[in-house]
């Protein structure tokens, strides 16, 4: 009886320690809030409306705003890349032949290379879609011709490799639909795998970039790949060491009449967080949230505490521009200013 | 004299060759390219046929008619070959990263079916244009919206 007694102790011991574990793996990404900003650095192209710009392993990328644009030249920047001190260097994309050359997205490598994905045509009409590797000279140095596959978005993989979410055209300028819409690419080997296929997803993902740039992201760090599609709410990754693909569901948004993604970022710990811009109300709400998910896989955008009001009058975020792996990188008001700003984790 | 017309006659004749077969047949490219198969290229072009939509005068019927559809299963409008983005330019008044765009926005309705192909789902397709002339519009743009099963896009003011 006495034995009995002591098992049973030692059972609900067991149990309590591993139901405390459990809880302590649910709860250990969610921040609680961000610090005081420890970096702060004046980017003009922040402030210039338009355009597109997000922090990607040391550089802020910004392309399709005053001096580049979606449709570039010879010698028409297609894409900035400025330091954390806000100086600025051009990257050049234009292919022997061209007549045409436009950019779709930008990234950079996990050895720090600069990549940009988009396409370009002849005089006579021939259209080659590419991810292309910029030299130290601002160059094109190395290109993948991605054809029939149109990388909409890419980010950095591991080795130097290129992760690529996009889709297949056949020759009569049709998607593909059962092509698979997650890719890995690399300079020297062109395609290494291919997956996702939208078969397999909420309904959703006809529009490539959503309703409006920003419904959905991509992000690469050194572990994984992950895309979010706020339109059909839906997470997806693929880990680099357990090469599981994993799509998670999300409780939906409001529409987008209502609420929008103004930023995206996901750390090198996994965390995940994106900006919203919510004009449901009178007065327009910011704020920062984090994506986590319940011991069943789904997901909820939580507000991190301190940080949701009013847009530019009360909230600290005006729009999340990335992470540099540990901080999460903001505006605070649209004067250009960026901030680096840790988040707390409990 | 014979000694040395032979010597002369192989160094020319190195010369030649070796001028021949540095001239590339077509000019070389300072970057190295590569298929989605992995095979080496000469040119991002090399292997690949004019696309009909992409010829001129497709361009420019895409153009004229803002055949606005962005879906992955019909022809995008900027860029309309390469299926990329369009620029989200912010326009006064409105929240950050909307697909707002321009000034001087006047909206036009299209009849059925034209600007897109399904007039039972989007029977009032509206295009747009812009008009320089009227100040009280200065800070007008156009928005997207998305109707129908194969997303058409339908222009509203913002």
């Amino acid at each position: 009886m006495k034995r009995m007694k002591w098992e049973k102790a030692v059972l609900k011991a067991v149990i309590i320690l591993g139901l405390a574990k459990q809880g302590v793996s649910q709860q250990s990404g969610v921040a609680t809030g961000i610090a005081e900003p420890h970096h702060q650095a004046q980017f003009q192209t922040v402030a210039s409306d338009g355009g597109f710009r997000y922090w990607d392993k040391g550089y802020l990328l910004a392309w399709a705003f005053s001096g580049t644009s979606l449709d570039v030249g010879p010698n028409t920047p297609a894409v900035m890349f400025y330091d954390q001190n806000g100086q600025g260097k051009p990257a050049y994309v234009w292919f022997e032949g061209a007549a045409r050359v436009g950019v779709a997205d930008a990234a950079v490598t996990s050895n720090g290379k600069l990549i940009v994905s988009g396409g370009t045509r002849t005089q006579e009409g021939i259209v080659a879609h590419y991810i292309a590797e910029i030299g130290d000279d601002g160059r094109v140095k190395h290109v993948i011709r991605t054809t029939p596959f149109i990388p909409v978005y890419i980010c950095g993989g591991q080795g130097g490799t290129v992760w690529s979410y996009g889709f297949d055209r056949d020759e009569n300028g049709n998607g593909i639909e059962s092509g698979p819409m997650l890719r890995q690419f690399s300079f020297e080997n062109g395609q290494l795998q291919a997956m996702l296929n939208i078969s397999s997803l909420n309904p959703g993902w006809s529009l490539p970039e959503g309703k409006y740039p920003g419904e959905i992201n991509m992000r690469c760090t050194a572990s994984s790949v992950g895309i979010y599609n706020g339109r059909s709410s839906e997470w997806v990754q693929f880990d680099f060491s357990t090469k599981v693909l994993t799509v998670k569901q999300v409780d939906p948004l409001p529409p987008p009449s209502k609420l929008r993604i103004t930023g995206f970022a996901m750390t090198d710990a996994g965390d995940i967080f994106a900006s919203f811009h919510d004009r449901s109300k009178a007065t327009p709400m910011s704020g920062l949230f984090q994506l986590t998910f319940d011991a069943g896989g789904n997901g909820k955008w939580n507000p991190v505490p301190g940080t949701v009001g009013a847009y530019l009058k009360g909230s600290p975020i005006e729009r999340l521009i990335g992470t540099d792996g540990t901080s999460l990188i903001h505006t605070r008001a649209r004067d250009g200013r960026v901030f680096w700003s840790k988040y707390e984790k409990r | 004299m014979k000694t040395r017309t032979v010597p002369q006659l192989i160094y020319a004749f190195v010369l030649v060759v070796s001028l021949l077969v540095s001239v590339p047949t077509r000019a070389a490219t300072s970057y190295s390219t590569v298929a989605i198969g992995g095979k080496m290229l000469e040119s991002i072009f090399d292997g690949l046929t004019p696309s009909w939509f992409a010829k001129q005068n497709m361009l420019q019927k895409f153009g004229s008619v803002r055949f606005r559809q962005r879906t992955r299963f019909s022809l995008p409008d900027t860029l309309p070959e390469f299926g990329a983005r369009y620029v989200p330019v912010q326009c006064v008044g409105c929240p950050p990263t909307e697909a707002c765009s321009g000034h001087f926005t006047k909206i036009i309705p299209l009849p059925p079916g034209v600007g897109c192909d399904n007039p039972i789902a989007c029977p009032s397709v509206n295009n747009f244009t812009n008009d320089p002339s009227d100040q009280t519009i200065q800070n007008v743009g156009e928005q997207n919206s998305y109707c129908g099963p194969s997303c058409c896009v339908d222009a509203e003011t913002c």
